[in-house]
């Protein structure tokens, strides 16, 4: 069956369907939730939450065709939710220690200047560059003309700009 | 235009895709995320069908209490509807289960009242009161202003002329209004927890804008909700690492819940601040109640009385069963709570036997010394409020805004040195106006020592 289809099926009540959608497309859940909440445990937790709350709304898909950015949305809700909830400070330290990329340091500087955008910035740039979804389509998904996009998306690189130079200006002095 | 920033995304992102995926688990989780959505549904649909021939008021309710907070029900969605002004607050309440119940259970007081000042609009939407306290929802909008340049610095609930609440920010500090995406509108909700019943009540804000401060001021009337509390009393005893509680009971209503225990005087060791900060409650479907970090305290400051507030109260959703579990809760040896300081000699006398405390320095009437927090502890625990010199007479430590002159008011410190941990540094008070007696004791309030067992009570 074609992706198409079987969104179709799920939005039906398939529950086949929708646990075929759900399992084709849990690895990038999961690696959304390692980008956000950066430990093996908490990323597991958000995926099965997000399983459960894609279940319960699955009625409210509009756009097929988009059904995976619809997923990995409501997994970025969640997150920032957690995030929200948790502190800063032990995201931050969590970073450190997560193994195989501690020792790269400009990682850790994004990584930062990444929890300091509003939610929908952040929403913004990890649809972009780490799930490459193009800007015409984020522009249809979200019923915003492609140039406002295209403007917002601006905005936020240049906050992140801004946060890497403040960064800088700090470790100098 | 953004070379450099795009790259750092992309290493991000490769990075992150070289991270291991334990297929097997991820499997599992979203099994078990499916199964528990089917359970759930298949639930509510017996439920419902029971007690169709029910009042619809009754069904009402039935169908709240299956509503979490991703989807809005059908009810308060016909709510929104019918209250004016009650869209504009939907995204406030519906992460909330308590409050969204609430406003479904006819609990929401719309207000609509707004006043302009210089281009600026302020809105009191409406609140959510109880006997005991408020929840406030209000806005701010502009055709003029953006948003995104204003400050919050005080919010405030009067009654008449005296202010019975107040959120303020000191001289220095705003609270940055963040307008909703694509538009020049906020809105913020503030709940507090105590107020008593007002006659004549106004809900005050001070809004930065550039150098000046706007004040607002909107009088309203609103009904006190009688309502009836739907507490459970527990009276039951834990015992966690050898420390003794007793649960007394729940205190239910419709906009919090708070969950009142006792400690056991004869215990060895004393609760830290924010002790209670992993206590969770779990219903028969696996719904959880979790406690606002942060926010449980002592009723009396000599009392063994506690009070723990759940983030959202459960009150609509008459759970059937409840099962209360701990977490870690922070606590530590009484004989070791303090740290006790000579001045004279410049040393500690005591200290907790694995004490996070060093570099002891006392210079020009100042004591400093440094507390090292592991990274999992939360730094903005550390703090002391009073200092109680050989005899037992308290000195209270200020550290923010202005110190009363007072003769036993001093002022503190506590900053951040990289690197090396949290410095803490206080005055000792002027000889020429009070005098004090060494050794200096600080009674520690917090502290990275915590007990925990895997115990569960059965609250109903």
């Amino acid at each position: 069956m074609s992706e198409m289809k079987l969104v179709e099926q799920a939005i039906k009540g398939n529950e086949d369907a929708f646990l075929d959608l759900i399992h084709s497309y849990q690895e990038a859940l999961y690696r959304t939730a390692i980008s956000y909440l950066k430990n093996e445990g908490d990323a597991l937790e958000a995926v099965q939450e997000v399983t459960y709350r894609a279940y319960r709304s699955i009625k409210t898909v509009k756009q097929p065709a988009y059904f995976k950015t619809w997923l990995i949305r409501i997994m970025m809700n969640y997150c920032q939710d957690v995030i929200k909830k948790s502190k800063r400070e032990v995201l931050e330290d969590r970073i450190v220690s997560m193994q195989g990329v501690s020792e790269d340091f400009t990682y850790l500087e994004v990584e930062e200047a990444l929890l300091n955008l509003s939610d929908y910035e952040r929403e913004l740039l990890h649809l972009k560059y780490f799930e490459d979804v193009k800007i015409k389509d984020i522009a249809v998904m979200w019923n915003t003309p492609e140039g406002t996009i295209k403007t917002r998306l601006h905005k936020a690189l240049r906050a992140l700009r801004h946060n890497f130079e403040e960064k800088g200006e700090m470790k100098r002095v | 235009m953004f070379e450099e920033e795009e790259k750092k995304l992309e290493q991000r992102k490769k990075s992150i895709d070289k991270v291991e995926v334990p297929r097997d688990k991820l499997h599992f989780a979203v099994q078990s995320g499916f199964e528990k959505a089917k359970k759930e549904r298949a639930l509510k649909r017996s439920k419902i069908r029971k007690r169709s021939t029910w009042s619809i008021a009754i069904a009402a309710i039935l169908l709240i209490s299956f509503v979490t907070s991703i989807s809005v029900s059908p009810v308060f969605a016909s709510k929104v509807a019918s209250i004016p002004g009650l869209e504009k607050i939907v995204s406030l309440i519906k992460q909330d289960r308590g409050l969204t119940a609430a406003v479904e259970n006819d609990f929401y007081q719309p207000i609509n009242l707004s006043q302009e000042k210089n281009g600026i609009t302020v809105t009191l939407d409406g609140i959510i009161a109880d006997k005991k306290g408020m929840v406030i929802f209000y806005s701010v909008h502009s055709k003029e202003v953006d948003l995104s340049t204003l400050e919050i610095k005080y919010l405030e609930l009067s009654s008449g002329m005296t202010p019975r609440y107040r959120f303020g920010l000191g001289n220095n500090y705003g609270l940055n209004l963040t307008p909703r995406e694509g538009t020049n509108f906020y809105s913020g909700v503030k709940t507090i927890e105590k107020v008593a019943f007002s006659k004549d009540p106004s809900w005050g804000m001070g809004i930065k804008n550039g150098d000046k401060i706007e004040h607002f001021n909107i009088p309203f009337t609103y009904k006190l909700m009688d309502v009836e509390n739907k507490n459970i009393v527990v009276d039951k005893e834990v015992t966690i690492e050898g420390q003794r509680f007793k649960i007394k009971q729940l205190i239910v209503n419709p906009i919090r819940t708070t969950i009142k225990l006792e400690e056991d005087p004869n215990n060895s060791k004393k609760l830290l601040s924010r002790a209670f900060d992993e206590l969770k409650l779990v219903d028969e479907m696996g719904r959880t109640w979790s406690t606002t970090p942060g926010n449980s305290y002592k009723v009396l400051p000599k009392g063994n009385l506690w009070e723990v507030p759940l983030m959202e109260s459960f009150y609509f959703h008459d759970p059937k069963e409840l099962t209360l579990t701990f977490g870690k809760v922070a606590a530590m040896e009484k004989s070791e709570a303090y740290v006790l300081i000579d001045t004279e000699t410049k040393e500690f006398l005591e200290q907790p036997s694995k004490s996070i405390f060093s570099n002891l320095q006392v210079k020009d009437n100042r004591v400093s010394f440094i507390v090292q927090v592991d990274k999992e502890y939360d730094k903005n625990l550390v703090h002391f409020n009073k200092f109680i010199d050989a005899n037992e007479k308290e000195f209270y430590i200020e550290t923010g805004g202005l110190t009363p002159v007072v003769n036993n008011y001093v002022r503190g410190s506590m900053i951040t040195v990289p690197e090396v941990g949290q410095k803490f540094e206080f005055e000792l008070p002027d000889k020429s106006f009070t005098t004090y007696t060494n050794p200096i004791r600080l009674d520690l309030e917090f502290y990275p020592s915590w007990i925990e067992e895997d115990v569960q009570i059965e609250i109903k």
